[in-house]
């Protein structure tokens, strides 16, 4: 895993779709709590790059929640096309930028291979500042990283409810009749 | 009769985990106790409560790589 194409990997998208007020960012539904600030944590380390970008220093950390824009091309179904998912949240652009979030177009490689909904991606920005993630939320105990994890869940309560009422899928994931390779880079 | 237990870890899989084929899992996404190694075959829970057979291939810093069984 030492080569740079190995592992997951963002980078700051400096193409794709540009977002407007008005656009709706779409946040797939996981139904566990615990999954999404784990997975926000886990995925706060790939950021070291666009960090330094920022000028941010080095103890300074942020946690990420993927999110897309709706658009003509990527309908929600589109979207969910080999992901499980089901059920999703949907919100304006606008409402998470006057709730006072940041939204980052990063774009998703897994060992070098992009996600096909890369340009539409977007990463919610949840916290961001100096020492946010208990160190004992990666090497603690059970009990440590549960009440680690207990300590960071207002802040994803807090976005969730900001992101609007459950919704499902129309088709379900499984019956979305486009594959996102073949529609001409949307 | 024999009984076999798989561990069950968590991880993100969507369409650039599915065409590479591997899947990675943070430590933080471990409860701790689950004592991973190179070689130990696991099952994938996804996001979307999706199951996965895996293998667990590599491990560098706090990240395991699980290399999807087809």
């Amino acid at each position: 895993m030492n080569e740079p194409t190995k592992g997951p990997r963002v980078r700051w998208r400096s193409g794709g779709h540009e977002l407007q007020p008005e656009t709706d960012l779409l946040r797939f539904e996981v139904a566990d709590l615990n999954g999404v600030i784990t997975r926000a944590v886990a995925d706060s380390e790939l950021y070291r790059e666009i960090q330094d970008a920022q000028g941010h220093p080095e103890e300074w950390q942020v946690l990420p929640m993927s999110c897309f824009a709706v658009t003509e091309m990527w309908t929600p179904d589109r979207l969910a096309h080999n992901t499980g998912f089901t059920r999703y949240r949907v919100v304006h652009a606008a409402v998470l930028l006057a709730a006072g979030f940041t939204l980052w177009p990063t774009e998703i490689l897994i060992d070098g291979v992009p996600d096909p909904r890369n340009d539409v991606h977007y990463d919610l920005v949840v916290a961001a500042g100096p020492a946010l993630i208990p160190g004992t939320l990666i090497t603690g105990s059970p009990a440590e990283r549960r009440a680690a994890r207990s300590e960071l869940a207002p802040r994803f309560e807090r976005i969730i409810g900001v992101l609007g009422d459950l919704r499902e899928l129309d088709d379900g994931p499984d019956n979305a009749e486009t594959d996102p390779g073949t529609m001409g880079g949307a | 009769m024999t009984t076999i237990n798989k561990l069950v870890v968590p991880a993100s899989i969507g369409p650039a985990e599915l065409e590479a084929g591997r899947a990675y899992v943070h430590d933080a996404e471990l409860e701790g106790d689950e004592e991973l190694t190179v070689g130990m075959r696991v099952e994938v829970l996804d996001d979307a409560g999706r199951y996965f057979a895996a293998t667990v291939t590599d491990r560098a810093d706090h990240l395991w790589q699980l290399t999807l069984q087809p």
